[in-house]
């Protein structure tokens, strides 16, 4: 049973994008009415309103995306106050960041790290523009983080994937270490591997790319190529390596599309981590690519277009919404994936850009939804 | 442009085509008709057509894609028959009554003059209740098989049909089979809503768009 825990009334037009923070009770939007809002995953508090981010995009923001803590979540600087931040692209072509000056707090250090996250999701924290970051031609459909922060990586209608370098913890300079070009239409979502650095571009060329970097030089090669669907490919997103039916040796990715499909697809190829331990000289270059297959397709539900899908890193479950305004959670039950329940007019008539799994701050874990009623929908199983 | 892309263009008489839109007096009507039929002749005499310049709307103050007023009161009309249940379901000539009169862009001609929009090839599927989504599914005729602005039309009548039908109205436009030589690809692009969200964002694009709903009824 998928039920309603709260509807918030976040914006006058679409909203089209929510994302998570991956460790406090956040979440953020990106709306057609130009602006974004940060709310806090509080059932006690009502899911109060932290921020209102606007005045800054001259269009539609498309997507919104949560920086990881520095490190990462498996490997957080120790007594380290992370503070939260977060990237939006707009149909305006340009990427801005947000975040937080740290706490003015009148608390000793222990102290503050006790009440961590209540000091850093306090709606009297001033969220602050902290770059805008200039450079595609045209609409930018998403922007990701890596699960290190360091990397953030956006996409087009013109046809490119770019992926920005910037310091974590300060974000104050963004360096364009890629341009890549391989798609040959509009991308329509990028996403980041939650546990390594590996990109995936879904686009209207009705195909999906994996990136990763050479093992010879800096630059980023396009190292896969999911052919399948038959339709503009809408959304796709890793397997987090916590999930339980996860398996080490073995990459997953699902990708949901206009024909109507969700997709499973694996790849098994060794995983070439290039960080100073694992290096392989130039002089003994091994290939990069990846070979993926189409593992499955998800049994049919949706009627219209599907655009967005999220996968629990917690339990394995994939949840997909789309133009129907139909939720729908599978599960994959020793290795067949069975649809687990179905939440119909889930925005009323209106179609759903957006799902995420996300966590609320007493530890439970809920669906968030983003609809063209400008409702975020909030949703318990 | 310097040239129509299309410079003769085969003409449907306006008293011929379906409406359910309220008509004129007789008395009037005919003088009305007779005007235009002598207005047609004119335009059709002439080899080349004022038109709109789709390159060069650059920078002007651009209008709602429909008048304010003309908007608020197609959507009381709408509340209202809804509240009253006068009329429960969309049918096609409502539909095509919404979009039979809006403007060829290269034309001084409407899209139901030109044949491009045809009430047999609108077709709606009410769901039972309106809770629930329903559909339409409109085939437009370009004039020519190579007609670059077959997106421009069926870009209008989305913006037009999405602006005065309810939001459980799922839009598709397709262009009738066999017409149009690349097809695939403005169907592919009239129905991606992510296009049509931010061309509607377009200023250029917004101002060819309000010229040719300017001629809705």
């Amino acid at each position: 049973m998928v039920n309603l825990l709260t509807s918030i009334k976040a914006h006058t037009d679409k909203a089209w994008s929510v994302s998570s923070h991956a460790t406090l009770p956040l979440i953020a939007t990106a709306s057609s009415d130009k602006t974004s809002k940060i709310y806090k995953l509080s059932a006690k508090h009502k899911f109060p309103l932290i921020a209102k981010l606007e005045d800054t995009h001259q269009r539609s923001v498309r997507t919104v995306s949560f920086k990881p803590p520095v490190g990462g979540v498996d490997n957080p600087l120790a007594n380290y106050l992370d503070l939260p931040a977060l990237a939006s692209g707009s149909f305006d072509s340009t990427i801005s960041v947000w975040g937080i000056d740290e706490p003015d707090q009148d608390l000793d250090e222990d102290e503050i790290l006790a009440h961590q996250a209540e000091i850093l999701t306090s709606p009297s924290n001033e969220w602050n523009l902290m770059a805008i970051i200039e450079g595609h031609e045209n609409e930018i459909k998403a922007v990701d983080w890596n699960y290190s922060g360091n990397l953030l990586a956006s996409c087009s209608r013109d046809k490119t994937v770019w992926i920005w370098e910037t310091d974590p913890e300060t974000l104050e300079e963004f360096e364009c270490i890629s341009v890549l070009n391989d798609h040959q239409h509009d991308i329509k979502d990028v996403t980041w591997h939650p546990n390594q650095n590996l990109l995936a571009s879904s686009s209207y060329d009705d195909t999906v790319r994996i990136y990763k970097q050479d093992l010879d030089d800096d630059d980023w090669s396009c190292v896969g190529i999911l052919n399948g669907h038959e339709g503009t490919v809408w959304c796709s997103r890793f397997e987090n390596k916590h999930n339980p039916q996860a398996i080490d040796s073995k990459v997953r990715l699902v990708s949901v599309s206009d024909d109507l499909t969700a997709r499973i697809w694996s790849s098994t190829s060794e995983i070439t981590e290039r960080d100073g331990s694992e290096y392989i000289p130039s002089s003994i270059k091994q290939t990069n690519e990846m070979v993926w297959e189409q593992e499955a397709i998800l049994p049919t539900a949706h009627k219209y277009a599907i655009y967005s899908v999220a996968w629990s890193s917690r339990t394995g479950k994939i949840v997909t919404v789309g133009s129907d305004s139909l939720i729908v959670i599978y599960k994959e039950i020793d290795g067949v994936w069975k649809i687990e329940s179905t939440k119909q007019a889930a925005h009323g008539v209106s179609e759903i850009n957006s799902v995420i799994w996300a966590t609320l701050d007493d530890g439970s874990e809920v669906i968030v939804t983003a609809g063209d009623d400008g409702y975020i929908n909030i949703w318990t199983q | 442009m310097s040239d129509p892309i299309n410079a003769n263009p085969t003409i449907v008489d306006v008293s011929s085509l379906p409406t359910r839109l309220t008509q004129q007096p007789q008395s009037s009507e005919s003088k009305y008709n007779q005007r235009h039929h002598e207005l047609v002749d004119k335009i059709v005499s002439l080899s080349l057509l004022p038109k709109i310049r789709v390159g060069n709307v650059v920078d002007e103050q651009v209008p709602g894609l429909v008048s304010d007023v003309e908007m608020s009161s197609t959507d009381e009309e709408l509340e209202e028959e809804e509240e009253e249940g006068v009329s429960d379901d969309i049918d096609e000539q409502e539909v095509f009554d919404l979009i039979s009169s809006i403007s060829d862009p290269e034309h001084p001609l409407t899209l139901a003059q030109l044949a491009v929009v045809n009430l047999v090839d609108i077709s709606i599927t009410n769901a039972p209740t309106k809770s629930q989504i329903s559909e339409i599914l409109i085939r437009i005729t370009p004039t020519i098989t190579h007609c670059s602005l077959a997106t421009l039309i069926g870009l209008g009548i989305r913006v037009r049909l999405e602006r005065c039908l309810p939001a459980r109205y799922r839009i598709k436009i397709l262009i009738k089979e066999g017409t149009h030589q690349s097809e695939n690809q403005v169907n592919k692009q009239l129905n991606d809503k992510e296009r049509v969200a931010a061309a509607c964002e377009n200023d250029q694009l917004l101002g060819v768009i309000s010229q040719m709903l300017s001629t809705c009824k």
